[in-house]
């Protein structure tokens, strides 16, 4: 602890050049947080109970493909099939194009008991199953446009030559999402004139072991038919979208690996010049009576006292700033949330650290070892 | 009669650069009293630093003994050396040293955070030889709000506090006016004879000298006798 002051007085010595190392840090480090909380939010899986239960069915060829009205009889029909919910994506945007969102055509009845972590008020639910054109939005969703119940809502058809007007009779909750917009199916058949084809099944199983034979037994019976179906678990049907982006958790390994080693190089520059510049007082310490293991300690220190301010300032700053600013809005939904978490926070810390310690270990592991002699001689 | 402190025998440093050895000190032997005020005087390159360098444990012989309160320094490692010389010297540089980031009681304070005093301790003992020099005003200014003499007698602060066995003072004057030159000088003298303690001084100013017990002098490396001048 004696040599505490010794540490924070160099540290503080020339405070341009520490802060804009601090900074480099944080700015750094923020980066390396935000990509792993990326990553981490997008490999996120429904907690809800039911999603391990469901499963989604789709046309086999492609999800731009749909299935006969027809299937959902024999669909329901498939032991341990407790559940079938039809659903359609509209994806129709309010206003203009950029104002875009999730928005789908689904069985009214049904809704609400296929996701039971969509909440809503008995009001809200009444509504929608008795007015045609109900729909019901999530609260991000509401209050991105500011939306009340009540509100005449219209959404313009892009894939779909149909523009669709809307009550909006409730508002929900969901510890998942709340950026989507859901609308009763028939309403949505009628104004197509009917056509009876399906984007694709939610279908609600017995329980999570049921699962994989509910799969095999849905992708069997419509196996060699005009409209094949792929069957999967509502996880995989979600991973598949981010899977179009390509190898992310790549792609972020390789950006954070880069930033990091740049992150040492320059920080190890600047405790290079640091120290560099001390060879002549290191030199006196020495010749006072400080052992090597003493001096490498205080300028390891110094390294780690910045590394850990600059580690700090970035995991901190990024979990104020995303708390903050609301991704899901940005993004129109494809992120739905993103909290910086503890453990995130925890590796950035653990990122500078290690960034402090080779970037100063290095440096003064040269100098500590000069002997006094040689030290003498520099000039500082 | 004071029994000797610093023994030396057969001293000898060969200095290697880029292939060429340069011939530092040669065969130099010196017996230091407990006590005395000894200055070491000669021109540029004779080699009195680097002999003040070797008693003081910074730099080593070539060959040769060196004893230091019967202590074989010369046969220590390089981290019993750095302990010794923490507990057994003190030393004050010609262009002070002293640590810019520290106040002056900081720096005086730095060989005690090697001991096992405490803070409180500490605190009286770098009071004290603050006192000593001088200086109890200044203990919380930086060397940059001191004078070249003031900073000096930080440094001289600082040699002291740990009371070492052994104070060396490599040209102590050498970067300081005449007015502060004398006041170092005059410090110096009462530390030797007001409180006992052994002094080496280098210097090649005769006035500096002129405070010293014994004067040897040094000519391209070779030791001469007390009494004996370099031939010029």
């Amino acid at each position: 602890m004696k040599h505490w002051k010794i540490i924070w007085k160099n540290v503080t010595r020339n405070r341009k050049r520490t802060l804009f190392t601090i900074l480099s840090i944080a700015f750094s480090i923020m980066l390396v947080t935000f990509l792993r909380t990326l990553v981490t939010e997008l490999s996120k899986t429904n907690p809800a109970p039911e999603s391990a239960r469901r499963v989604v069915v789709r046309r086999a060829t492609s999800l731009g493909e749909n299935m006969p009205e027809s299937y959902r009889q024999k669909l329901q029909q498939v032991p341990e099939v407790e559940l079938v919910t039809a659903l359609d994506w509209f994806g129709g945007v309010y206003q203009e194009p950029k104002n875009f969102f999730a928005n789908f055509a689904i069985d009214h009845e049904t809704l609400l008991r296929m996701f039971p972590e969509i909440q809503v008020e008995e009001t809200a639910r009444q509504a929608f199953l008795s007015q045609r054109s109900a729909a019901i939005c999530g609260q991000n969703l509401a209050r991105r446009f500011g939306w009340k119940v009540g509100d005449r809502i219209t959404l313009l058809g892009s894939i779909y030559p149909v523009d669709l007007e809307f009550t909006l009779v409730g508002i929900y909750t969901s510890k998942v999402d709340t950026t989507a917009f859901y609308f009763r199916r028939d309403y949505f058949e009628e104004t197509m004139g009917k056509p009876g084809r399906v984007g694709a099944f939610y279908l609600l199983c017995s329980s999570p072991e049921a699962v994989p034979r509910v799969i095999e037994a849905v992708d069997s019976m419509f196996r060699n038919t005009d409209a094949e179906t792929l069957t999967e678990t509502e996880r995989a049907f979600e991973a598949g979208f981010q899977s179009m982006l390509g190898n992310i958790k790549g792609l972020v390994l390789s950006i954070s690996s880069v930033v990091v080693f740049m992150i040492l190089l320059i920080v190890g520059n600047t405790m290079a010049m640091s120290v560099r510049e001390r060879s002549h007082e290191i030199a006196i310490l020495k010749s006072l009576g400080f052992q090597n293991e003493s001096l490498f300690g205080m300028l390891v220190g110094e390294a780690l006292v910045i590394s850990l301010l600059g580690g700090l300032a970035g995991t901190l700053a990024s979990r104020l700033i995303f708390d903050l600013v609301d991704l899901s809005d940005l993004t129109m939904g494809f992120i739905r949330q993103f909290r910086v978490e503890l453990p995130t926070i925890a590796l950035g810390i653990l990122v500078s650290l290690i960034v402090g310690l080779v970037s100063g270990g290095i440096p003064a592991l040269h100098v500590s070892r000069l002997t006094v002699s040689e030290g003498l001689r520099r000039v500082g | 009669m004071a029994e000797s402190l610093v023994r030396i025998k057969d001293l000898t440093k060969i200095f290697k650069r880029d292939n060429e050895e340069v011939v530092a000190l040669q065969n130099c032997s010196l017996d230091i009293k407990s006590g005395d005020f000894l200055a070491l005087m000669g021109p540029s390159g004779s080699g009195k630093s680097t002999l003040l360098n070797i008693i003081a444990g910074i730099d080593r012989a070539t060959s040769g003994a060196v004893a230091i309160g019967g202590a074989e320094i010369s046969r220590m490692t390089e981290r019993e050396l750095t302990h010794w010389r923490n507990q057994n010297i003190g030393f004050v540089f010609q262009t002070f040293n002293l640590i810019p980031v520290l106040t002056a009681f900081e720096n005086v304070e730095l060989p005690l955070l090697l001991t096992g005093l405490t803070r409180a301790e500490r605190k009286d003992h770098v009071e004290t030889a603050l006192r000593l020099v001088g200086l109890q005003d200044r203990m919380k200014h930086y060397p940059r709000q001191l004078s070249g003499g003031q900073e000096q007698r930080v440094a001289v602060a600082r040699a002291i506090v740990a009371d070492p066995s052994l104070l060396l003072a490599d040209e102590p004057t050498g970067d300081l006016d005449a007015h502060s030159a004398e006041e170092v000088m005059n410090l110096l003298a009462r530390l030797n004879k007001d409180f006992g303690k052994s002094i080496v001084v280098v210097t090649h100013d005769p006035r500096a000298a002129h405070h010293a017990s014994h004067i040897r002098h040094l000519d391209k490396g070779v030791l001469l006798g007390e009494g004996e001048l370099p031939v010029t």
